[in-house]
């Protein structure tokens, strides 16, 4: 019976909860929900529940390919088809698609008749108005550009097309354009007509027609489009290193190395980057690092920083692989530079590390703080990574926001943090009721009551 | 209830069906169905395995690199209408071939035809061996009145890369569906891609004739480009609905719950998917809610039914016999319902928890272009310690609030971006430059040198920057301009209550009103005329236009077809459904795809 009245608390307690000093649980709170309080309902709402696989709807496709799925079968049934549209539309709607030849309705006279194969014949030679052709590739249906021989009935053809707007219709043109026309005239006619450019780049990039794109972009005088296509086939087209390396170099030297080019140093440290990784660390590296490098190539600079302080931090500085001396190389921030050192020697508990990256110790033997992450987001990572509370407390000794630091030390319970603060605000009161509330003979419960006891604070209540 | 305009949408995956029918019983016999995995949840909103099977379908696979054993000789390939597809397609084809096999090929393109297709089969010899198909699909209707026409793809194209190729389709879905209501005699369009769609429209009607319903069911048509409104993609919502998508990604109204949710402490990573519906009572009752309300609601609900098993223990027997055949399996439904609702409730609070209240401060003086300081060292942090996704996120809020960022700002944020996600996105930010969220036009070196693509907003932008600078005494950026015109920040007093909203803003937490809903709320009320409300609109730099046909009668319209090119977002579904409810009008939401912030940045990267 005492899972029952377990029961009846917790259906009867209030939701609105009050800080717990049991909620172990840390940053996990949305609009006032805390996780525990989800994952305790969840828990009871799911006893006793079924296993799912049996709502496995049988008709479902991907379910089919053997993978479970959940859908409710209790849709509320569809009203038919009549009841929704008339026949007259459906079939309009159903027909959309296939092209019938107009068929003249009932008998003709004999002047109808030669009308109409007049105009047939006629078709052969004379290019239907510009609209119709175009209509006819917006519709879907069979259609001809080999009568537009003139440039002018070119031209009209290919404006028609972007006045309409189907992107279709106007790679249809500009490809029978490129077919017909010399090259110079292409270029004079699209240079205008950036809507048709658009459409025509789009079309050779996925083609991967890399000469023809650059020539286009270049002759438009867009050197910047050109650049990225050039530098997205080096990157992403490549895959073996050296030859991306080769790759890159040929696209820095031929689009990226004027002065004024806002990407250049970016593109430079890059190709330094590969050149560290290819050839300097994988050839003096042995074995196992030069494996990794080879890894690394295809990863971010931080991967590559992340691992020389994983595996080279204490080389001297200004060796090849020391954490700092890639950092500079690349110009990597000094907040990133932190978080990357942070997050790794926290993984390998290595405090002091850390804190020579925060702390430095000034010519008069004070300490400076160096951070360039907030202190706030320094003591979470630490406790993410599972750090002493003597180390968090260090830190968040640093916060200088006092609000943010209690509030941040009792969620992670660090209380020694806590006391701290109501000492140096001499607030006897706060710290009293604080104590009151830890628990008794535990470290916590005796720094507290020593800090009370000590006898130089002047408490101010 | 469904209302008369919702059920009418029913019509609508049954159009489809026989589409489907229709092509597949041309190809007659037994026949083995490849499906474009990106297809697959689309196409299952549609139909269903016994479906396809009555139409002579045989075995189904998955269109994947390694192939596929088929046992029948007739193929059928279902894709999409892209180059790189059908290139895949007519490789599997042609080493089938050379194998000396002789099988009739189909492939069917959804939505539409490309002359690069078309090109691309002849050149690989196809041509003639292949019969090619077209499986124009209707809208897909997800849920009450939302529709998509599931093209993911679109908004890049043509946002970033000007292709317009997929435009003819828009057009088509919008055609059919006015045969089910009518034709709607007020048509409004917002943005480049808008007005063509409508100019096509208008051709279909012509060429392909229009509905011969007399009157319109529907009073007005807003067709709206995606780039009037980024910031209502690129904010974080805090509506359950937006948040479910926000962190688990919503696809064709199915969300897959992951272990994260599905309860299994097992750690098996099985997947479960879970159709969002408004037929499930209890996703009904939270999908629009304040997420702080969403967990209150739950846990009553949750007490409701222990008590009703409660009742249930001390019944008599043949209380008991009533209650299995009547009650039980409803409520064993709804139980299992409320349990993954709290699985994700909690998956979302583990996820977003940590530091879902600094972004929502965040971005609410970044909307409002307060403590500019602050907000860039908040962005700078997340590109240090978040997600690439999130600090993009972030980085586009930051460049379109401020009219773009300076070249300085530009230049850090994206140096530490490239460090930490690698160099290769140097064309992610040039795709940011294309869409006009980076740099200031006017001051970039780039100025000028992009005479075509998608860029013509940021252009237009830049000139409308450069007036409303001068005239404005204090810095304000075109943005906050337009926002404080359009009153799209709302004005939070003590009784802005987000648990009973009334006032769009909600679904930002009181931050922001998406513009789109804004604008349809002044059509409702009828303060403007379309022509001035749409003339608010247009001062972002895109062009509109108004259409009326002889049937419009200057009544304030009261109910409305709402289309996003390049895709709307759960938020503003949940903020078009709160007009409903304020104003009593009915309010179809529609777009070509359902985008967020994260799938908005994935198709920029």
């Amino acid at each position: 019976m005492a899972g029952r009245l377990e029961d009846e608390e917790y259906w009867h307690a209030s939701e609105a909860k009050a800080f717990s000093f049991e909620d172990d649980e840390f940053g996990s709170q949305l609009c006032g929900v805390s996780k525990s309080g989800t994952a305790r309902l969840s828990q009871r709402v799911r006893e006793g529940m079924g296993i799912d696989s049996t709502y496995v709807s049988t008709d479902s496709l991907s379910g089919s390919l053997s993978r479970a799925t959940i859908s409710d079968s209790s849709q509320t049934a569809a009203r038919p088809l009549q009841t929704l549209i008339s026949e007259k539309s459906l079939l309009c709607i159903l027909e959309a698609g296939n092209f019938h030849e107009k068929q003249p309705k009932g008998k003709l006279s004999p002047e109808e008749e030669v009308r109409i194969l007049r105009r047939q014949v006629e078709n052969r030679w004379v290019p239907p108005p510009v609209n119709d052709t175009v209509a006819k590739i917006l519709l879907g249906y069979p259609y001809s550009l080999e009568l537009y021989r003139s440039l002018k009935s070119k031209t009209e053809l290919l404006d028609a097309a972007i006045a309409v707007g189907d992107g279709n219709a106007i790679l249809a043109v500009v490809l029978f354009l490129v077919r017909t026309l010399k090259k110079n005239l292409v270029y004079q006619l699209l240079r205008t007509r950036p809507e048709a450019v658009a459409q025509y780049c789009q079309y050779l990039a996925i083609r991967l027609r890399v000469h023809e794109l650059t020539d286009l972009l270049e002759m438009l005088g867009d050197n910047r489009e050109a650049s990225m296509k050039q530098f997205q086939l080096a990157v992403c087209g490549t895959m073996n290193p050296q030859r991306r390396l080769q790759k890159l170099q040929a696209c820095f030297k031929n689009h990226f190395s004027l002065t004024d080019n806002k990407d250049r140093l970016l593109i430079e440290n890059y190709i330094k980057l590969l050149d560290i990784l290819i050839l300097e660390w994988q050839l003096s590296m042995a074995g196992a690092d030069a494996e990794i490098a080879k890894a690394l190539v295809g990863q971010p600079v931080l991967s590559s920083l992340a691992y020389t302080c994983q595996h080279h931090w204490s080389e001297p500085k200004g060796s090849i692989s020391a954490p700092l001396t890639l950092s500079q190389q690349q110009g990597v921030s000094d907040r990133q530079f932190q978080w990357t050192v942070l997050t790794v020697r926290a993984s390998l508990h290595s405090w002091d590390d850390i804190e020579g990256l925060f702390i430095t110790k000034s010519w008069l033997g004070g300490k400076k703080l160096k951070a360039a992450v907030s202190m706030e987001q320094v003591v979470m990572q630490l406790h993410a990574h599972g750090a002493p509370v003597d180390v968090l407390v260090k830190y968040l000794e640093l916060i200088d926001n006092v609000d943010k630091r209690v509030g941040l030390a009792q969620k992670l319970q660090c209380h020694k943090a806590v006391v701290n603060v109501f000492v140096a605000k001499r607030d006897r009161q706060a710290l009293i009721s604080y104590k009151a509330n830890l628990h008794p003979q535990s470290e916590d419960y005796f720094y507290a009551e020593n800090s009370l006891r000590v006898s130089t604070t002047k408490w101010k209540n | 209830m469904q209302s008369s305009l919702e059920s009418r949408l029913d019509a609508l995956h049954q159009i489809s069906q026989r589409k489907l029918a229709d092509i597949l019983t041309r190809i007659p016999g037994r026949k083995d169905l490849i499906i474009d995995p990106v297809l697959m949840k689309p196409l299952e909103c549609i139909t269903g395995v016994s479906f396809l099977r009555s139409l002579g379908v045989d075995k189904i696979f998955k269109l994947e690199k390694s192939g596929f054993s088929c046992v029948n000789p007739q193929w059928v390939y279902l894709i999409y209408s892209d180059l790189i597809t059908a290139k895949r397609v007519c490789d599997q084809i042609n080493a089938n071939i050379h194998q000396d096999h002789k099988n009739s090929y189909h492939i069917i393109f959804v939505p539409s035809d490309q002359v690069a297709i078309q090109q691309l089969l002849e050149e690989e010899g196809v041509h003639g061996i292949v019969t090619v198909h077209t499986f124009p699909w209707e809208l897909i209707r997800l849920d009450g009145g939302v529709m998509s026409h599931e093209l993911p793809g679109l908004f890049r194209m043509l946002f970033v890369d000007g292709d317009r190729s997929m435009l003819p389709a828009v057009a088509r879905s919008l055609w059919s569906l006015q045969f089910l209501f009518g034709r709607i005699p007020l048509i409004l369009s917002q943005g480049r891609f808008s007005l063509q769609i409508q100019k096509m429209v208008d051709i279909l009607f012509d060429e392909l004739g229009s509905p011969d319903k007399p009157d319109s069911e529907i009073s007005c048509m807003l067709i709206v480009d995606r780039d009037v409104d980024y910031a209502s993609v690129l904010l974080t919502p805090v509506t359950y609905s937006g948040l479910l998508d926000e962190v688990f990604g919503i696809s064709s109204g199915t969300v897959e719950l992951d272990s994260r949710a599905a309860g299994t402490q097992d750690g098996t990573a099985k997947k479960v998917s879970y159709q969002l519906s408004s037929n499930d009572a209890i996703y009904n009752e939270i999908k629009n809610r304040h997420f702080s309300d969403v967990f209150t609601f739950l846990s009553s609900k949750a007490k409701e039914i222990h008590s009703e098993y409660d009742r249930s223990r001390n019944m008599a027997l043949h209380e008991m016999k009533h209650y299995v055949a009547t009650e039980l399996q409803k409520l064993t439904a709804m139980k299992r319902s409320l349990a993954y609702h709290i699985g994700a409730c909690e998956a979302i609070i583990g996820e977003m928890g940590h530091r879902f209240e600094s972004l929502h401060q965040t971005e609410q003086n970044i909307l409002e272009g307060r403590n500019k300081r602050d907000n860039f060292n908040y962005a700078e942090e997340c590109f240090a310690t978040s997600g690439k996704l999130s600090s993009l996120r972030l980085l586009c809020l930051l460049a379109l609030t401020q009219d773009g960022l300076s070249l300085d700002e530009a230049m850090v944020l994206k140096t530490q971006f490239l460090h930490c996600c690698g160099y290769e996105h140097l064309v992610t930010f040039h795709n940011l430059e294309k869409l006009g969220l980076l740099t200031r036009q006017s001051a970039g070196t780039n100025a000028g040198s992009i005479p075509y693509g998608a860029n013509d907003t940021a252009g237009k932008l830049a000139g409308r920057v450069a007036q409303v600078v001068s005239q404005l005494p204090k810095r304000v950026s075109a943005f906050q301009a337009f926002a404080q015109r359009l009153k799209l920040f709302p004005e939070v007093s003590e009784e802005y209550d987000l648990k009973h909203p009334k006032d769009p803003g909600y679904v930002f937490g009181g931050s922001y009103v998406p513009v789109v809903c804004q604008l349809v709320n002044l059509l409702i009320k009828k303060e403007l005329s379309p022509e001035e409300v749409l003339k608010l609109g247009s001062s972002i730099g895109t062009s509109s236009s108004v259409q009326k046909t002889a049937e419009w009668d200057s009544s304030a319209p009261h109910s409305f077809l709402v289309y996003f090119v390049g895709g709307v977002t759960y938020a503003e579904i949940a903020a078009f459904q709160l007009l409903e409810k304020l104003t009593g009008a009915r309010i179809l939401v529609a777009g070509t795809s359902i985008i967020n912030g994260n799938r908005f940045i994935q198709s920029i990267v």
